[in-house]
């Protein structure tokens, strides 16, 4: 980076003298003149204390008013952009991630990223710091600006590229990965600026699964080992070695444990102990196919879905006789519960109705609410079951397309027409239901913390701030 | 970040904040149909977990998922019962013992391990392939003869048609035919009940693919390599082999979306390495 600075100042120079080539003397001698000239001229400018909005942030910094541009004092908007700064043979250079910006005072050039641009105004000192002019060089170092409530608004964080699957992991930041042909990248995003971090790449691991309060989350690497990394340190510890498969995982509500479905057809419920890394089963029932797996928060109660494939028969000694059938009666997804409190634990199917159950949620591991789908041609519902196997509509508004829980109320995305989804909050204690936002039909990926709501559209994810919609990724 | 198979035309990038009321309700256009697999079993798993995540992103998509045998697969396909066939071979090409299925499309899905598997009181951990010959033709029937106890084996056969007979019959045994009758033979007729008769036969031997491996049964290492996935990409473990999904023609409407899932990278390095299967660019 040094190395950097020190070439843009050089080509700089080199510019600079190309224009006085032959005469060194005089171009020194002009330079000079020009730099007291204008040292001269500054004296009748003002300086005044201007807030800008610098990535969301009120920030005060020095200003000036010169032939109609606004100037900015480098040192204070490097400070609040957090550009690095070095002087090298009279050149100024500030860089920020890969950008630069070289300049010296009294001379209308400047070099950015190595290519000389012309100033309509050189580079000043005023009250003994040097001000230059801030369009310029907030573009040259990759920065956006707007005004904002009659301010100067300032964006220099570069979002995030092909982030999906937002999920939160406390009211400031979530988590959002980003795919690739060979790995997934997890990142922590600060939803207010949209500013990233890389917090794990990984090759076949699973997603990573926030624990309460989140401090940490929780994942599983391709061989089925567990894995737990701490948000704050990106500390990450081996749980177990085991190399199972598990499918699912899913915290205790006091992060002491991760409970998984395990085995190709996630037959057994299982438990690891976090800090032993123990593993033991706690349904092992001989009932293949469960998923969807929610834990009440004394776990006892284990909510999940049960598939039941068709059934197929052939005969094959005769293999140009496709005697292959494909029996459907039987097919079916239900919702069951296993309530391990009990003297005789055994699961029981809440419900029977042939329906898609999709997303799949329980806060208390004993009513259960998931979105039904009933045919291809009707429209989509959001359906809760009780433990005594009552059902009710929750919400029938559009067609709905995601659920999520956050908080005891759940959170519907739903198509509402052709052009609009609408997002509604539901209360299932009340079963009240309110209208939250009307957002874009191509919106998915729906992520909800309290009131904050992460939406996927087509060129990104937009979190929702104060009613509007502000993207977090690009 | 975006759905699945939205129509274009609704694709709008503006995100509207509509104060009051919601619009007028109507379902929204989104992928509709229905997809009707049948065939392998070892590809069942990967299958209904694909089937899963797809219908999240298309609800309106209705996936019927079942297994019997690979044979079965491009069988039912060509019976006109479903719209894929999962096999666990290229059914567009002859291989020995199966004619090629004529107008169907082999579209890959993943690789697939299969491993050669012992019941938990068997002592043996690895077999060279000319071990595994002598036993699966009958030649070997006692333990003590490959470095195991002094106990009768007993081997146990997928049926005709399995897919997971097919590659360990080409791969691991190296074409040598299977015996095909004895006190203490075999044969059954899934990958699910193969796991269920290696776990609980004493002595027995089996085969089976990789996922379905669990802690009441042992994989053994052939030829002193385990059936890992490393090992197959170093090219030291030979028993494996592409799973695919056969269409009738070019796959289209659903059932080419459902089909370009598993075969997405987020499919293939996520949920389908969870099910220990290996990703199709892997082995490239």
């Amino acid at each position: 980076m040094v190395m950097k600075k020190a070439i843009a100042a050089t080509i700089l120079a080199a510019a600079l003298g190309t224009a006085a080539a032959g005469t060194a003397g005089a171009a020194q001698l002009s330079s000079a003149a020009t730099a007291k000239a204008v040292t001269a001229k500054a004296v009748a400018l003002t300086v005044k204390q201007s807030v800008f909005v610098v990535n969301y942030n009120d920030v005060q910094v020095r200003t000036a008013l010169s032939n109609g541009e606004t100037l900015v004092s480098v040192r204070d908007l490097s400070a609040a952009i957090g550009a690095k700064l070095s002087a090298v043979n009279g050149y100024t250079t500030l860089t920020l991630d890969s950008h630069s910006f070289a300049f010296k005072t009294g001379v209308k050039q400047a070099s950015v990223d190595g290519n000389i641009i012309n100033l309509n105004q050189a580079a000043k000192v005023l009250d003994g710091t040097a001000f230059v002019a801030v369009k310029p060089l907030v573009q040259a170092l990759g920065g956006t600006m707007a005004l904002k409530d009659g301010k100067l608004a300032i964006n220099t964080i570069k979002l995030l590229a092909g982030g999906d699957n937002a999920r939160f992991v406390n009211a400031s930041q979530a988590i959002v990965s980003v795919e690739t042909d060979a790995k997934r990248t997890d990142y922590l995003v600060d939803v207010a600026t949209g500013k990233s971090a890389e917090l794990l790449s990984s090759e076949g691991g699973s997603d990573l699964i926030v624990a309460p309060g989140g401090a940490k989350a929780a994942y599983t690497d391709a061989e089925g080992a567990v894995y737990v990394i701490d948000l704050a340190s990106k500390q990450t510890k081996q749980i177990t070695s085991d190399t199972s498969i598990k499918t699912e995982l899913v915290w205790s509500a006091d992060g002491s444990a991760i409970y998984f479905l395990q085995g190709d057809k996630g037959s057994v419920i299982a438990k690891v102990d976090i800090a032993t890394g123990t593993i033991s089963k706690v349904v092992e029932d001989k009932v293949d196919y469960k998923s969807a797996l929610s834990v009440s928060p004394d776990g006892k109660k284990f909510a999940y879905l049960v598939t039941t494939p068709p059934k197929a028969t052939a005969d094959g000694t005769d293999l140009d006789k496709d005697t292959v059938a494909i029996d459907a009666s039987g097919e079916q997804v239900q919702v069951n519960l296993y309530d391990a409190s009990v003297e005789k634990p055994a699961a029981v199917a809440l419900t029977s109705a042939k329906d898609d159950k999709l997303f799949v949620v329980s806060p208390d591991g004993s009513t259960v609410y998931y979105v039904s789908v009933a045919d291809e041609n009707a429209n989509a519902t959001v359906v809760s079951v009780d433990k005594d196997k009552k059902t009710a509509t929750l919400l029938a508004e559009g067609d709905v397309e995601e659920l999520v829980l956050s908080g005891g109320k759940l959170y519907v995305l739903t198509a509402v027409s052709d052009a609009e989804s609408a997002i509604y909050e539901v209360d299932p204690a009340t079963a009240s239901k309110k209208l939250m936002y009307n957002v874009s039909a191509s919106a998915s990926g729906l992520a909800v913390n309290g009131s904050q709501i992460i939406i996927a559209l087509e060129d990104g994810l937009y979190v929702n701030a104060n009613g509007a919609w502000k993207p977090v990724t690009r | 970040m975006k759905k699945w198979f939205k129509p274009a035309a609704l694709i709008a990038l503006a995100v509207s904040l509509t104060a009051g009321g919601a619009s007028v309700a109507s379902a929204a256009s989104s992928l509709k149909g229905k997809i009707v697999i049948n065939g392998s079993s070892a590809l069942l798993p990967l299958t209904l977990q694909a089937k899963s995540e797809f219908q999240k992103l298309n609800p309106k998509v209705k996936i019927s998922a079942s297994a019997v045998s690979s044979i079965a697969g491009p069988q039912s396909v060509r019976k006109g019962i479903a719209d894929i066939g999962a096999v666990d071979w290229d059914a567009s090409m002859d291989v020995p013992g199966f004619k090629k299925f004529d107008g169907q499309v082999a579209n890959p899905v993943a690789v697939t391990v299969f491993t050669a598997v012992v019941n938990k009181n068997v002592s043996v951990s690895n077999l060279t392939t000319k071990q595994l010959q002598d036993i699966f033709s009958g030649k070997v029937t006692n333990w003590k003869d490959v470095g195991g106890s002094d106990a009768n084996i007993v081997v146990v056969n997928r049926k005709f048609g399995s897919g997971t007979r097919v590659n360990f019959q080409l791969k691991a045994l190296e074409g040598k035919d299977f015996m095909t009758k004895g006190d203490n033979y075999k044969e059954t007729g899934s990958s699910g009940d193969m796991k269920t008769a290696i776990e609980t036969t004493p002595n027995a031997i089996g085969y089976i693919d990789l996922p379905y491996v669990t802690d009441k049964m042992k994989a053994l290492s052939i030829n002193g390599a385990a059936p890992t996935e490393k090992n197959v990409l170093n090219g030291t473990y030979k028993v494996w082999g592409i799973g695919y999904f056969m269409t009738k023609g070019q796959p289209t409407g659903a059932t080419k979306a459902f089909i370009e899932y598993i075969q997405s990278a987020k499919f293939q390095n996520g949920s389908l390495k969870k099910l220990k299967f290996i990703p199709l660019a892997a082995v490239k």
